[in-house]
């Protein structure tokens, strides 16, 4: 190891020392030096670039979960590393199992009156009525999130932020209140 | 400030107000008191269930005093591997692969051996003595239990990156323990019945155990 390195080490191994007696300055010091280390590690290792703080964040609650195994004679960074590995794959085994369960809603993207529902008979207007009743079906909740995607155009993370729910289940809720509308609308003459 | 930045800036500063002063955890010492509680569990359940009449003389014979002391080691080298690989680390490191692999190659080689050298019946043979299997398997269970699951409990305490590995180790470790009490109970001493109703189900268990570790030792 490189003698920079190894000072880098050491230094971070007295802090965490330190941390394990108690000292929350040296803690607080240790995690905020750690922080942009472990970014650029998962950095080059997470497809979805906006996900890599919030594993970061999971890394730095396991640390603090798991101080208590650190030993003093141990190399700080291989066991950060350590902790570091362990909730990437586990975000990563996550990710793959919700891909799988999910399915795009890019088809669902804008729900243009003009595309996707073509009346046979109507006006724009009527449709428009229409569309306003269809949603009326919807419980509250449900109407507000596709209003939110499909009217006010905002993305899937910006609506789970703002309703407290996880994008999956965002995304789950859109997609069936809109099987609903499409069958409700089918059900009124729309092809 | 990004919002995410602002996050992870809040996230330190809420863990570093929590912080509680922590003990590091366990040490070789630990590992030998559960050791020696594994071996004085076995002791006491000979006392209670009693051994089988051959075992003094079993005693007097250096080769089974190697087996045993074999077997006694094995289990202690399987159960520091399970708490090396308690503590995080980015890969399991060559002597915790020794401790995880001496222990299986030596029950193996020593069968095998065993086998080849004394063995009256065949393995095909042996195993159509369905009861037989029952017994010993339903015996070595019992004995595992308790020792595996607080086993289990310990190292969940810890932090183990290593799952899978680390719950082989434990149940390689009890059932090596196991195995010893196994043979105070049971009276054959054919290389035969050694490998197909002790050996193999030790290392059955103990395969097991990677399923367990999975479910169990998440954190």
């Amino acid at each position: 190891m490189p003698k920079a390195e190894t000072a880098k080490n050491n230094d971070l191994s007295a802090l965490m020392r330190a941390a394990q007696d108690g000292d929350k300055v040296a803690y607080s010091t240790l995690l905020s030096t750690i922080t942009p280390i472990l970014k650029s590690f998962l950095y080059t290792r997470i497809f979805d670039k906006d996900r890599v703080d919030d594993v970061v964040q999971n890394v730095l609650m396991a640390i603090h979960k798991a101080r208590h195994t650190y030993k003093p004679e141990q190399p700080f960074e291989r066991w950060m590393f350590g902790i570091a590995r362990y909730k990437l794959i586990d975000y990563i085994r996550a990710t793959t199992r919700r891909n799988d369960r999910e399915f795009s809603t890019d088809k669902f993207e804008v729900l243009n009156v003009t595309d996707t529902v073509t009346p046979t008979n109507t006006t724009d207007k009527e449709v428009a009525e229409d569309l306003i009743t269809a949603l009326k079906i919807l419980p509250k909740k449900q109407r507000a999130l596709v209003e939110r995607a499909k009217v006010q155009g905002l993305s899937i993370a910006e609506i789970a932020a703002e309703f407290k729910m996880s994008e999956s289940a965002v995304k789950v809720s859109i997609h069936r209140s809109l099987k609903k509308l499409q069958s409700f609308m089918a059900e009124n003459g729309y092809s | 400030m990004s919002k995410d930045k602002k996050n992870t800036d809040d996230l330190i500063k809420s863990l570093s107000d929590n912080l509680e002063p922590t003990k590091p955890i366990y040490s070789v010492k630990s590992c030998g008191l559960l050791a020696s509680a594994f071996l004085l569990f076995i002791v006491v359940l000979m006392g209670y269930i009693g051994t089988n009449d051959a075992v003094l003389t079993r005693l007097l014979n250096p080769m089974f005093i190697l087996e045993m002391l074999i077997l006694a080691v094995s289990a202690s080298m399987a159960m520091m591997a399970a708490f090396r690989l308690s503590v995080p680390d980015t890969k399991i490191r060559p002597l915790t692969v020794a401790f995880l692999l001496l222990p299986t190659i030596v029950l193996i080689a020593l069968h095998s051996f065993n086998y080849l050298e004394t063995s009256s019946t065949s393995l095909i043979e042996e195993m159509h003595n369905h009861d037989l299997f029952l017994h010993e398997i339903t015996n070595l269970l019992l004995m595992i239990s308790l020792p595996t699951a607080l086993l289990f409990y310990v190292i969940g305490r810890a932090a183990p990156t290593f799952r899978l590995w680390t719950g082989y180790a434990i149940v390689l470790s009890t059932a090596c323990f196991a195995a010893i009490a196994l043979r105070m109970f049971c009276g054959m001493d054919d290389g035969a019945h050694l490998i197909i109703y002790h050996y193999l189900p030790v290392l059955g268990v103990s395969g097991l155990g990677v399923f367990i570790g999975a479910v169990f030792l998440r954190w």
